[in-house]
């Protein structure tokens, strides 16, 4: 290469260099963007489907949940709403459809009978920090 | 009495104070007051600091007539080359960390630490910055024919003609392949127009675009997985270096840098290259480069022709990416901004943030930092492509 432009004249050099290297910059460039949106879109893909599986997961709780009225009834709803100040009826919702969803495949159906929030006043970590630095040697 | 005004006449004559009196001494002078002048730009203007700094005190110390820290003489290309045992040998503390800049090792370990700062998250959500990226060096190529019509050689055209892509140590790596003996005033100037980026870029995108084009609001860009964040700098690098192999060691790099980051298992590694490496390589870096500019390279019509050919090619980098940025408007009928397109030279991050600005100066709403982002980190790729591809056909 170099043989070649030293035989050039300066106006040549100019011509060649610039429009070999706006081509070389652009074509390199371009398939980047080509090699990038075939990835993503392959990446999207994967993504759509495993979120499409987690839906499928959480559609099938629900719907065993609602078709099988021993997950809960309107009594103990009524009662854990009442026993409970602050803890709504989509919080016991949601925490039904997260037990329902551990079982969903196995076979079993869970009964709830009741949900009460834990009466320590430390927190899990505080708990197990507390069980940790006090376990016996 | 005469011994001793003997002696004193003796310390005076073997003084710098008296170079200054001696033949061409003055230049000397007038490069200290030059870097006097850069260390103010740097200390209180704030101008690129960390590069500038380094950079003005080097060339003070290079010009101090009889320190002898830099020997330009033993960077004199003979037909065997650059003699590296006598650079050990005789050479001071700036010829030993020259040798870094010399054998192009500085630069990259620098785009090491660029790479563990930087998200490509903008660019990979939005691949199509990368041709805004690409089109910002436009103005690499027309400097370059520019530079050779006022009489550069095509090495020196080459080196010169880098500093459109707005990045100083692509800049440097290629100077010191191409044109050694001008990497002094290249590297001044491609960091100072780099400092005076908010004042050259925003007349030109005011000029080039239109009010409708900049109340451009971008749809917001999508979320990027982790899992296509490490597969990006692995897939950069394979695909770049083997198609230019001159861009491997800066490119290469980067996505080194890029991929400590983003694989988020090496937190250790990264946070030295992010911090530690990158300030020890700008200070050995700075220095030295600064030092090259001794009084017989720096003052000749030369560098005069280099400060204005560096900001001729940095004015037509920004607009090649406004003008390709208008070219998007128009085929994707008003959903891409112009002015992002400015952000395709690589100056991370400040050449962004500046297309915020402007977009903001017109609508307060308008949120084009991250958009900008894409093409800016897309900018550093291109630009180093345009260095492989001129070290390639040049060097």
């Amino acid at each position: 290469m170099k043989e070649l432009i030293s035989q050039m004249s300066t106006l040549e050099i100019g011509i060649i260099v610039t429009i070999t290297g706006i081509i070389i910059v652009f074509a390199m460039l371009i398939l980047l963007v080509g090699v990038l949106q075939l990835f993503g879109y392959v990446s999207e893909s994967i993504q759509k489907a495993h979120a499409k599986r987690a839906d499928a997961i959480r559609t099938a709780a629900m719907a065993a949940m609602s078709e099988d009225g021993n997950y809960f009834d309107d009594k103990t709803v009524a009662a854990v709403v009442e026993d409970n100040d602050g803890l709504s009826e989509e919080v016991v919702a949601v925490i039904s459809a997260a037990v329902a969803s551990l079982y969903v495949n196995s076979g079993r159906k869970p009964v709830i009978k009741a949900i009460k929030k834990s009466s320590s006043r430390r927190t899990a970590w505080s708990n197990a920090g507390i069980a940790d630095n006090t376990r016996a040697f | 009495m005469e011994a001793f005004l003997q002696t004193l006449i003796g310390i005076w004559e073997a003084s710098g104070f008296n170079a200054f009196f001696v033949d061409d001494g003055w230049k000397y002078a007038l490069m200290i007051a030059i870097s006097c002048g850069l260390l103010y730009l740097a200390i209180v203007k704030q101008f690129e600091p960390l590069l500038l700094l380094p950079i003005a005190f080097g060339m003070l110390l290079a010009n101090l007539p009889g320190a002898n820290i830099y020997h330009p003489e033993l960077w004199v290309l003979t037909g065997d080359g650059i003699d590296y045992g006598a650079v050990l040998h005789d050479g001071g503390v700036l010829d030993i960390l020259y040798m870094g800049v010399k054998l192009g090792i500085y630069p990259p370990l620098i785009f090491l630490g660029i790479g563990a700062m930087t998200d490509f998250g903008p660019l990979i959500s939005n691949p199509k910055s990368f041709l805004l990226g690409a089109a910002a060096q436009l103005g690499i190529f027309a400097a370059f024919v520019g530079a050779l019509a006022i009489g550069f050689t095509p090495q020196e055209a080459g080196s010169i003609a880098i500093i459109g892509g707005a990045d100083g140590p692509t800049a440097i790596f290629t100077t010191s392949k191409l044109a050694p003996h001008l990497l002094g005033p290249i590297a001044v100037a491609a960091y100072s127009y780099m400092a005076l980026i908010p004042f050259i870029q925003k007349p030109i995108m005011r000029l080039l675009t239109t009010k409708k084009e900049r109340l451009v609001r971008m749809s917001e860009l999508r979320t990027v997985s982790k899992t296509e964040k490490i597969i990006f700098p692995v897939m950069v690098t394979i695909i770049v270096s083997l198609l230019i192999p001159d861009a491997a060691s800066l490119v290469g790099m980067l996505m080194l840098g890029n991929l400590m980051k983003e694989s988020g298992v090496v937190e250790r590694i990264c946070k030295t290259a992010q911090n530690e490496l990158m300030n020890i390589i700008t200070i050995f870096l700075g220095t030295t480069v600064g030092a090259t500019t001794n009084a017989e390279s720096f003052l000749n019509l030369k560098t005069l022709g280099i400060v204005l050919m560096g900001l001729v090619a940095f004015c037509l980098g920004t607009t090649g990416g406004l003008l390709f940025g208008k070219i998007m408007y128009i085929v994707t009928k008003g959903k891409v901004n112009p002015l992002i397109g400015s952000a395709g030279v690589s100056a991370v991050p400040m050449a962004a943030r500046v297309s915020q600005q402007v977009g903001q100066s017109e609508d307060p709403g308008n949120f084009l930092l991250m958009h900008a982002m894409g093409p800016n980190v897309a900018g550093v790729i291109g630009s180093a492509v345009a260095a492989g591809v001129l070290i390639q056909m040049l060097g």
